[in-house]
C-alpha cells in the first residue's frame, strides 16, 4: 500500500463525502429550519439520477449539473403545498406525509425509467487522470471536490451575507418573530425547500457519473445520509460538512480494509457517537 | 361517551368476537386464507407494540421492526446454525431481544428529544438491516429458509392456531397494561414533561421502560413471523416495515385500543392483495396514507371521530324520523 495509492483512497473519500454533503446539507437545513423530518430527501436525489440520465443526450454535462436541480427545485412548491396544513402538529404526521411522498415519488420514477441501471457518460475533459507531484488522481473526483468546495462557500455567502440567508437563520431561532415581521413564512419555506432539493438533486447528477442507482432506492439514499446528521449534530448546520467528509473517508478507507462490510461503518459510527457524546461530534455545547 | 368501564368491556368483546372468528377460520379455511390471516395477525401484534410508544408514550420511532427482526433472525439462528431445542431458542432469543433491547432504549432516550429519538431508532434499524444483508451467516439478501418450527405445531393450521393462541394471550397482556398505573406515567410524560417532572416522575427511566415492553411484544411477534414463515427473510428487518407500522397505528387509530389492530389488517392485505395487480404496491399505499394524514388524522376507530359520527346522525334522524343513523363507524 503505497503513499499515492493513500493519497488516490483519501481524494475518493473526498469526492464521496462531498455528495453526501449535498444531500445531508439539504436534510440538515430543512430539520433545523422547519424542524421536520423529511424522509422523500433521498427521492430528489434519485430524481436527478434519472433526469440527468434521460436529459443528457440533448442538453450535455454541463447543462445537466445547473439544469437538473433548477427542475427539481421547482417540485419544491407543490411539496410545501403538501405539507403545509400540518406545520405545527405532530412530527409523527410529518414523517409519514414525507414518507408516503417518497413512496410515491419512488413508484412514479420506477413507473417512468423502469428497473434499468445507467450511468451518464462523463464528459472528455473531465476523462482520465492528472498527476500531482507523483500522484495521479481521478480528474472526475477532483471534480465534484471542487463543485461541492463551491457550493459550500456560496451556501456559506447565501447564509451570511444576504437577505434570504438571515431570514433563514432568524427563522431557526424565532419563528414567529419572522412572521410577526410581516415576513411570508409560506415562501420562505418554498425557499429553503428548493435550496436542499436542489442540492440533493446535484448530488444525484454527479453521483450518476461513477455509480447507478435503483428507482426504488430513495429510502436507502435517506438512511445512507442519516448518520452523517447525527455523528455532526442534530439541528447544527455548520457541523455537516466535516461530518460528511469523516463519513466519505470512512467509507473510502473501510472499502479497502473489510469489502464486505463497509457500509456498516457510518450506522456503525453513529452509534459510538451517541455513546461517547450524544450531542454530536461537532457540536460543542449539550442543550 | 362511554365511560371508561363500559369502554373496556366493549374492547374485551371485540377481543372476544375476533378471536372466535379467527378460530373459526382456522377450522374452515384452506391454507392460504390461513397464512393470510396468520400473517394480519401477527402484524396486528407488531402494530399494537408499536402503538404501546406511539399512542401511548408519544414517541415516534422509525426503527421498531429492528427487533421484529432481532426475534425473527435470533430465532432462525439458534434453531437452524446452532442447533438449539425449538423451545429453548424461543427463550433465547426474548432474552437476546431483552439484553439489546435495553442497551438500545437506552441510547434512544437519552436526549429528551423528539427528532432525535425518530431519527436514531432509524439509523439503528438501518445499520441491523445492513448488516442482515451483507454477512453470510444469516444468509445475506436471500435470508434463512427451512428454520424448523416449534414440534408440535408442525404444518400450516396448527401454526395457526399457535399464531392466534399466542397473539390473542399478548393482545390479552397489552389490555392490563395498558390499565396498569405505570401507562399512566407514561401517558403523563407524553401529554406534559414538566408537570410529570415536577410531581417525581423520572422521563428517562419511565421511557426505558415503557420502550423496552414495546420491543418485547415485537420480538414475539418476530419469532411467530418465523414460524410462520419457516424461515426469517430480510423484509422483517427493513425500515419500510416499521413505516408500515406507523400507518397500521395512523390508519387504524392512536388512541383506540383495536385501532392498530384494524389498521394491520387494511395495510396487510393491502400490500398482499395490490400485488396480484399491479407493480405499483407502494404508489398506493403512499396514496392511501397521503389521504389518511388530510383527512382522517385520527385514524377510522377514533374516538373523535366517532363522536361527530353520532352528532351527524342525530342531526340527520330528526328532521326524518324513519331514517336509521348509519353511525357505526367498525
Amino acid at each position: 500500500m503505497s503513499f499515492s495509492y493513500l493519497i488516490q483512497v483519501f481524494v475518493i473519500g473526498l469526492a464521496t463525502g462531498f455528495i453526501y454533503y449535498l444531500t445531508a446539507c439539504g436534510l440538515s437545513l430543512i430539520v433545523s429550519g422547519m424542524g421536520i423530518v423529511n424522509v422523500a430527501q433521498g427521492s430528489f436525489f434519485i430524481l436527478g439520477v434519472f433526469l440527468a440520465i434521460s436529459s443528457f443526450d440533448k442538453i450535455g454535462f454541463l447543462g445537466c449539473v445547473i439544469g437538473v436541480p433548477l427542475v427539481v427545485a421547482v417540485l419544491a412548491i407543490p411539496f410545501e403545498r403538501c405539507i403545509r396544513p400540518l406545520y405545527g402538529k405532530n412530527v409523527f404526521y410529518t414523517l409519514l406525509i414525507t414518507f408516503a411522498l417518497s413512496l410515491v415519488v419512488s413508484d412514479v420514477t420506477y413507473y417512468i425509467w423502469g428497473s434499468k441501471h445507467s450511468m451518464i457518460p462523463i464528459p472528455q475533459v473531465l476523462k482520465g487522470s492528472v498527476k500531482i507531484a507523483s500522484v495521479t488522481l481521478p480528474k472526475y473526483y477532483l471534480f465534484i471536490c471542487v463543485v461541492g468546495l463551491v457550493i459550500y462557500f456560496a451556501y456559506w455567502l447565501m447564509m451570511e451575507k444576504t437577505k434570504l440567508g438571515k431570514l433563514l437563520r432568524a427563522n431557526m431561532y424565532d419563528r414567529e418573530m419572522v412572521i410577526a415581521l410581516g415576513y411570508n413564512m409560506n415562501v420562505l419555506f418554498i425557499a429553503m425547500l428548493a435550496i436542499a432539493f436542489a442540492m440533493s438533486a446535484l448530488g444525484g447528477v454527479l453521483n450518476s457519473g461513477f455509480a447507478s442507482y435503483d428507482a426504488k432506492a430513495a429510502v436507502t439514499v435517506f438512511t445512507n445520509v442519516m448518520p452523517i446528521i447525527f455523528i455532526g449534530g442534530l439541528r447544527n448546520m455548520k457541523a455537516t460538512l466535516p461530518s460528511a467528509l469523516l463519513v466519505g473517508e470512512l467509507c473510502a478507507f473501510g472499502a479497502i480494509l473489510t469489502p464486505q462490510l463497509y457500509s456498516l461503518l457510518p450506522a456503525l459510527l453513529m452509534v459510538i457517537v451517541m455513546l461517547v457524546r450524544p450531542q454530536g461530534l461537532f457540536t460543542k455545547e449539550a442543550k | 361517551m362511554n365511560t371508561g368501564i363500559a369502554r373496556d368491556r366493549k374492547n374485551l368483546l371485540i377481543g372476544l368476537v375476533l378471536l372466535a372468528v379467527l378460530l373459526v377460520f382456522g377450522f374452515t379455511s384452506g391454507d392460504s386464507v390461513l397464512l393470510l390471516l396468520g400473517k394480519i395477525s401477527i402484524m396486528a401484534l407488531f402494530a399494537m407494540s408499536l402503538n404501546l410508544q406511539v399512542g401511548l408514550a408519544g414517541l415516534q420511532p422509525l426503527g421498531h421492526s429492528l427487533f421484529f427482526g432481532l426475534g425473527c433472525y435470533s430465532y432462525a439462528i439458534f434453531v437452524s446454525k446452532l442447533g438449539v431445542n425449538p423451545y429453548l431458542a424461543v427463550l433465547l432469543a426474548l432474552a437476546v431481544t431483552f439484553v439489546l433491547s435495553l442497551f438500545v432504549s437506552f441510547l434512544l432516550v437519552r436526549r429528551s428529544d423528539v427528532l432525535s429519538f425518530t431519527f436514531l431508532s432509524m439509523g439503528l434499524c438501518t445499520l441491523a438491516y445492513t448488516a442482515v444483508l451483507k454477512i453470510q451467516f444469516v444468509g445475506m439478501d436471500a435470508g434463512m429458509s427451512n428454520v424448523p418450527g416449534l414440534p408440535f405445531a408442525a404444518g400450516i393450521r396448527p401454526t395457526y392456531f399457535l399464531i392466534v393462541a399466542v397473539v390473542a394471550v399478548m393482545i390479552f397482556l397489552i389490555y392490563l397494561y395498558l390499565k396498569s398505573p405505570f401507562s399512566w406515567m407514561l401517558r403523563a410524560c407524553r401529554d406534559n414533561r414538566h408537570k410529570s417532572e415536577c410531581i417525581g416522575i423520572n422521563i428517562p427511566h419511565v421511557r426505558l421502560i415503557g420502550v423496552t415492553v414495546s420491543n418485547m411484544f415485537a420480538c414475539v411477534a418476530g419469532i411467530l413471523m418465523a414460524l410462520r414463515n419457516n424461515g426469517a427473510y430480510t423484509s422483517s428487518i427493513a425500515v419500510q416495515l416499521s413505516f408500515e407500522g406507523l400507518i397500521m397505528c395512523l390508519l387504524g387509530g392512536l388512541n383506540s385500543f383495536w385501532g392498530p389492530c384494524l389498521g394491520a389488517a387494511i395495510v396487510t392485505s393491502f400490500n398482499t392483495q395490490i400485488t396480484n395487480l399491479t407493480l405499483y404496491t407502494n404508489f398506493f399505499l403512499g396514496i392511501l396514507t397521503m389521504a389518511v394524514v388530510f383527512f382522517l388524522k385520527g385514524g377510522i376507530l377514533d374516538p373523535e371521530l366517532e363522536y361527530k359520527l353520532r352528532k351527524l346522525g342525530r342531526k340527520l334522524r330528526k328532521p326524518r324520523a324513519d331514517s336509521k343513523g348509519g353511525t357505526s363507524n367498525e
